[in-house]
C-alpha cells in the first residue's frame, strides 16, 4: 500500500472502530553505507556495505480524553486494522488525560526546499569505496605516527506520511548522505584523535577530501603534549563539542514537557535574561537544505521558525500539540515521531547566532585558552539543575593565538546558565551537526580541572 | 520459517558468497512511562525482520528488511551479495574463526509470558512505583519507565549452525526530583532481569522507587563537589562503570585489531595493580546481560579478561578470533533485526577482594567515597574515560563526611588500573543499555568496593 493511502487508511478504520480523533504516521526508510579501515598493521581491510529497508505504520487513538499507540510493520489492512484494535483496547483501560484537548487541527504545510535528493536512491556505491580507498592511503601517508584510519559513507532516504481526523494528509521525501574520517596516531604515548564527518541534503554536498585535510591537521597537533593551569579560560568549542553539549543541557530544558513538569532549570523563566545579550538561538524547520527540515512535523503541524533565546533573553520553549494545549498556546512544530513510539519534543535545525569574527580571530585572540572538538559526559548533565561535569576530549591548547597542542584529562564543569552568560563571540564558519547549525563558539572564563 | 533461512542461506551460496549468515527475529516489546501519577505514554508492539550476513573474498555485506514476504526475502538476499561484492579486496581476505555446527533450541524459562499479560496490569506496577516514589515527600516528582521484551531468533549459517533462541526481559528505570527553594536535585535506578513477567515480583519495585525519592531529597542538602586530583573510593555500581567504560570496551578485539584500543599488543602484559581481576561471563541464568550464544551461533561463555592486573584475552566474534588467532568467546551480539553482530560485552564485572570497606577508607585523609553510576563514556583509542556518580561523600582522615553532588571523574584507562590501591570483598551488579556503533544492547556491569588514586573530579566548588 502507498503510505499516504495506509495513513488515511487507518485514520478512517480507527474512527469506525470507536475511536473519536486519530492519526497516522507511516515511514519507509533506505540507507546504504560503507566503512573501510587502513590500519598500519593490516592495511586496508575491514570493508563491509550495509543496506536497510524498514517500513511501519504508527496509530494513535483518543476515546475521550484517553490516548494510546500502537503500531505494525506490515502496511496491509489487516495488520493497520489489528494495531488500531489494540490501540483503542489500551486507551479503553487507561485513565483519561484532562489535560488532553485535541489533536492538531488541519494547517497548509510549510514550503520547504532542498530536502530531497533523488540521485540518492541510487548510491554510487563503488565510487565511494574508491574514494574511501584513496583517502585511507593518503591520510594514513600524512604522518609516520598514524596508525589507523577509518572512512566511510552513508546513504539514506525515506519516505513520510501523517494523516488525521482533523483533515491532516501530508506526504514528502527527504535523504541524508554523510561521510567521515577518522585518524588514530600515537607518538611517545600519547594518543591523539583527529576526526571529521559532514552530512548533507544532497549526494554531491559532502566532501571526503576536506573531511581528511582537517581529520589529518587535528591527528597532527594532538601528536604534541601541551599544558594548561587548572583555573578560569577562554574555551573555544567547535560544533561537534556543543552538539552533545547543547543536547543534553538545553534542549531538554526548553522541552515544554520538562518544563510544565518543573523538571527543567529554566521553568519559570520566559521573559528573563538566560544568557549573554550577544547570544540569539532559533530553532527552525524550514531552513532551506536543513537536515531537520520538513514540510510538517511527526503530527503534522506546519514546520515553523521559532526564536527561543533573543540577545539573552528566554522567548520560547519548544512544543507538540498537547504541551501547547497545556500552556493555551500555539505549537511550535517540535513533535518527533517514529512509527514505533508516541510524540516527542525534538529540536528542528537549531541555529546559534551572536557576535561574528572570522575563525583565525577566533583563535587569533586567545591568550591562553582552550579548543574543544568533543565532550565525553554530556548525558549525565542534570536538567534540573544544569549542572554538567565533562571531560574535554579532544582538547587542544592555544597560547597567544596558536594552537600548540593537544591536553589531555581536562574537565569542565559548571552550570549551562553560566556557560551562556559566559558566550563572548562565534566564528564564521557554520556548519550543521546533527540539529545544530553552529560555528566555532567562544566563551570567556570557563572553569576547567585538571 | 527455518526452511525459508535454509533456503537463503543454500541461496546466497549459489550466488557466490563464501559465507551467509541469516538471522530472522520476532519480537513483542511494550514500553510505558508515567511521569507524576500519569500514563504518558504505552506503546506496545510486534515486529517482524531479517538480517542477512554474506561474505565475499574479504568483503561482508549485510542487508536487513521487515518486508518478509519471500520476494521481500529474495531481494534482501541479493542485496546482501551485491554489497559483499562490492566491499570485496583481493589483498586481504576473512579467514572466520572455525565454529563449532550446533543445532539446538534454548529459551529463557518464563513462566507469565509477557505477550499474555494484559497491560493494564503492567501499568498498574509502574503506577504504584510512582507512588511510592511520590509518597517520600510532597515535593517529589519521578518519571518511571517499563520496558519488557521476548523474542524469537532463528539463526542459520552456511556452516550447518541451526538455532532456535527464545529471550524474555523486563527493565525499569526510575527517576526521582525532589525540590526546595528552587534547588532540583534528581536520583535513578534501574533494575532488569530475564525472564516473564514473574520477574517483577523479585525486583521490589515499590521499595526501590521509594529508595530513589529518598536519595534525591538527601541531595538537597549536599554541597557541590570540588574539583581536582583525589583518592576516590568507588562502589560496585561505578565499579561497574570502570570495568565496563574504562576496560571492557578497550578489550573488544574488533576495536582492538583496527587498532583503536589501547590494549593492542598488550596480551600477556601487566595493565593493571594486583588487585585487578576482570570478567566478562555471558552464563549466568537470569542476569541481564546473559546470553545461551551469541549471534553468529557461538556458545555463550566464561571469559577472564584480566587477571591479577595481567591481560589475559580478548572478547572476540568469529571475524577477529579468525584474524588474530584468538580463541571464540561468543561475544558477537546485535540490537535486533536491523543490526549485525559486533563484538560487546556480556555481564562484566571485577572481582572481589578480601578487604573490607572500612579498611579501603581508614587511611584516606582526603578523598572521595562515590556511589551509584550517572553514565560514563569512553574513547578506547585515546584511552580516556569520563562516569558521573549520583552519590559522593568527603573522606576526611578514614571518616564519610559531608555529602556531595554533581560529582564526575574521569582517568586515562591504564593509568587508572595501575592506581588500584584496595579491593573489597563485597559486590554489586547493575542492568544497564550501552550504545557502540548505533547498536543499543543490554548487559550488567559490577564489582566490589575499589580505592583507586589521583583520579580527576570535575567538581566546580
Amino acid at each position: 500500500m502507498e503510505l499516504i493511502e495506509a495513513v488515511k487508511f487507518a485514520v478512517e478504520k480507527a474512527l469506525k472502530l470507536g475511536a473519536d480523533q486519530a492519526d497516522a504516521y507511516a515511514s519507509k526508510t533506505y540507507e546504504n553505507s560503507i566503512q573501510a579501515t587502513n590500519d598500519k598493521i593490516g592495511g586496508i581491510r575491514d570493508r563491509r556495505a550495509t543496506s536497510e529497508k524498514i517500513e511501519g505504520l504508527g496509530v494513535r487513538v483518543a476515546v475521550g480524553k484517553s490516548v494510546a499507540y500502537a503500531y505494525t510493520t506490515i502496511l496491509e489492512e489487516d495488520s493497520i486494522i489489528e494495531a488500531i484494535k489494540t490501540a483503542i483496547k489500551l486507551a479503553k483501560v487507561k485513565e483519561p488525560d484532562p489535560d488532553f484537548k485535541s489533536l492538531p487541527s488541519v494547517k497548509p504545510p510549510a514550503k520547504v526546499e532542498g530536502i530531497f535528493d533523488e540521485s540518492i536512491i541510487t548510491p554510487p556505491v563503488d565510487e565511494a569505496f574508491e574514494q574511501v580507498r584513496q583517502v585511507l592511503s593518503q591520510a594514513m601517508e600524512a604522518n609516520p605516527n598514524f596508525n589507523t584510519v577509518i572512512s566511510g559513507y552513508s546513504f539514506a532516504w525515506a519516505e513520510r506520511a501523517i494523516a488525521n481526523s482533523l483533515g491532516v494528509e501530508v506526504s514528502f521525501k527527504e535523504s541524508m548522505t554523510s561521510t567521515g574520517v577518522y585518524i588514530i596516531g600515537e607518538k611517545e604515548g600519547l594518543r591523539s584523535l583527529g576526526g571529521k564527518s559532514e552530512e548533507s541534503r544532497a549526494l554531491k554536498e559532502v566532501d571526503i577530501e576536506k573531511c581528511a585535510e582537517e581529520a589529518i591537521k587535528y591527528a597532527k597537533i594532538g601528536l604534541n603534549k601541551a599544558k594548561i593551569e587548572a583555573g578560569e579560560k577562554t574555551i573555544i568549542f567547535q560544533p561537534e563539542a556543543l552538539v552533545g553539549l547543547i543536547n543534553y543541557a538545553f534542549i531538554k530544558a526548553v522541552n515544554a514537557y520538562n518544563v510544565q513538569e518543573g523538571k527543567s532549570y529554566l521553568t519559570g523563566k520566559l521573559g528573563s535574561q538566560v544568557a549573554s545579550e550577544k547570544l540569539t538561538i532559533i530553532d527552525d524547520g524550514t531552513l532551506t537544505k536543513g537536515l531537520m527540515t520538513t514540510p510538517v512535523d511527526g503530527e503534522g503541524v506546519p514546520s515553523q521558525r521559532n526564536i527561543i533565546i533573543e540577545k539573552g533573553v528566554l522567548k520560547s520553549y519548544l512544543y507538540d500539540s498537547y504541551t501547547a494545549f497545556k500552556d493555551n498556546r500555539e505549537s511550535t512544530g517540535n513533535a518527533s515521531r517514529q512509527f514505533r513510539s508516541a510524540v516527542t519534543v525534538a529540536p528542528r535545525n537549531h541555529i546559534i547566532s551572536g557576535e561574528v569574527v572570522k575563525k583565525d580571530e577566533l583563535i587569533g585572540d586567545v591568550k591562553e585558552g582552550l579548543l574543544v572538538r568533543g565532550v565525553m559526559g554530556a548525558h549525565s548533565t542534570n536538567i534540573a539543575t544544569g549542572a554538567f561535569s565533562v571531560l574535554a576530549n579532544p582538547a587542544y591548547v592555544i597560547q597567544n593565538g596558536e594552537i600548540i597542542g593537544q591536553i589531555k584529562g581536562c574537565m569542565i564543569a559548571g552550570t549551562f546558565q553560566e556557560l551562556l552568560m559566559k558566550y563572548a563571540a562565534q566564528g564564521d564558519d557554520v556548519v550543521q551537526k546533527g540539529f545544530l547549525v553552529a560555528p566555532s563558539i567562544k566563551f570567556e572564563g570557563v572553569r576547567i580541572a585538571l | 520459517m527455518k526452511d525459508l533461512l535454509k533456503w537463503i542461506v543454500d541461496e546466497g551460496l549459489t550466488e557466490g558468497a563464501d559465507y551467509v549468515e541469516v538471522r530472522y527475529q520476532k519480537f513483542y516489546s511494550t514500553e510505558i512511562e508515567v511521569r507524576d501519577g500519569k500514563v504518558i505514554s504505552a506503546t506496545p508492539g510486534i515486529e517482524r525482520g531479517i538480517a542477512i550476513r554474506a561474505l565475499f573474498k574479504g568483503g561482508w555485506g549485510f542487508s536487513t528488511t521487515n518486508d518478509i514476504s519471500k520476494e521481500g526475502l529474495r531481494s534482501a538476499l541479493k542485496i546482501a551479495v551485491k554489497m559483499a561484492r562490492q566491499a570485496s579486496t583481493d589483498t586481504e581476505l576473512v579467514t572466520l574463526a572455525p565454529a563449532t555446527v550446533v543445532v539446538d533450541e534454548v529459551e529463557v524459562p518464563v513462566k507469565e509470558p509477557l505477550e499474555e499479560v494484559p497491560i493494564d496490569e503492567k501499568i498498574k506496577v509502574l503506577l504504584e512505583a510512582d507512588k511510592s516514589a511520590r509518597g517520600v515527600a510532597p515535593s517529589i516528582k519521578a518519571t518511571s519507565n517499563y520496558w519488557d521484551y521476548a523474542e524469537e531468533k532463528l539463526i542459520c549459517t552456511s556452516d550447518g549452525t541451526e538455532l532456535e533462541i527464545k529471550n524474555s526481559w523486563v527493565f525499569f528505570g526510575i527517576w526521582a526530583y525532589a525540590s526546595e527553594a528552587g534547588l532540583i536535585q534528581s536520583y535513578r535506578d534501574r533494575f532488569a532481569m530475564l525472564g516473564g513477567f514473574e520477574v517483577t515480583e523479585k525486583m521490589d519495585v515499590q521499595g526501590r522507587s521509594k529508595r530513589a525519592a529518598e536519595k534525591a531529597l538527601k541531595l538537597l542538602k549536599a554541597k557541590p563537589a570540588p574539583g581536582g586530583k583525589f583518592t576516590v573510593v568507588i562502589d560496585g555500581v561505578l565499579a561497574g562503570l570502570l570495568a565496563h567504560e574504562a576496560i571492557g570496551h578497550a578489550s573488544e578485539a574488533d576495536s582492538v585489531l583496527r587498532g583503536i584500543s589501547v590494549l593492542r599488543g598488550k596480551l600477556g602484559k601487566t595493565v593493571g595493580s594486583k588487585y585487578v581481576t576482570l570478567i566478562d561471563d555471558a552464563t549466568v541464568m537470569g542476569r541481564f546481560g546473559s546470553d545461551f550464544y551469541d549471534d553468529e551461533g557461538v556458545r555463550a561463555q566464561r571469559k577472564v579478561l584480566i587477571q591479577n592486573g595481567v591481560l589475559k584475552g580478548y572478547l572476540t566474534n568469529r571475524e577477529t578470533a579468525g584474524k588474530m588467532n584468538l580463541p571464540l568467546t561468543g561475544n558477537a551480539r546485535a540490537q535486533d533485526y536491523r543490526h549485525p553482530p559486533i563484538v560487546r560485552m556480556t555481564n562484566t564485572f571485577f572481582q572481589p577482594g578480601d578487604m573490607t570497606f572500612e579498611e579501603l577508607i581508614e587511611d584516606i585523609k582526603y578523598g572521595i567515597y562515590a556511589k551509584g553510576g550517572r553514565g560514563g563514556q569512553v574513547s578506547p583509542a585515546e584511552g580516556v574515560f569520563q562516569f558521573g556518580a549520583q552519590e559522593a561523600y568527603l573522606i576526611r582522615n578514614g571518616e564519610l563526611t559531608e555529602q556531595l553532588r554533581d560529582f564526575s571523574m574521569s582517568g586515562f584507562i591504564l593509568e587508572t588500573l595501575k592506581n588500584v590501591t584496595g579491593v573489597a570483598k563485597d559486590f554489586d551488579i547493575y542492568p544497564s543499555f550501552c550504545g557502540k556503533a548505533g547498536q543499543i544492547m543490554r548487559n550488567t556491569c559490577g564489582g566490589p568496593h575499589m580505592r583507586i588514586e589521583n583520579i580527576i573530579v570535575g567538581g566546580r566548588a
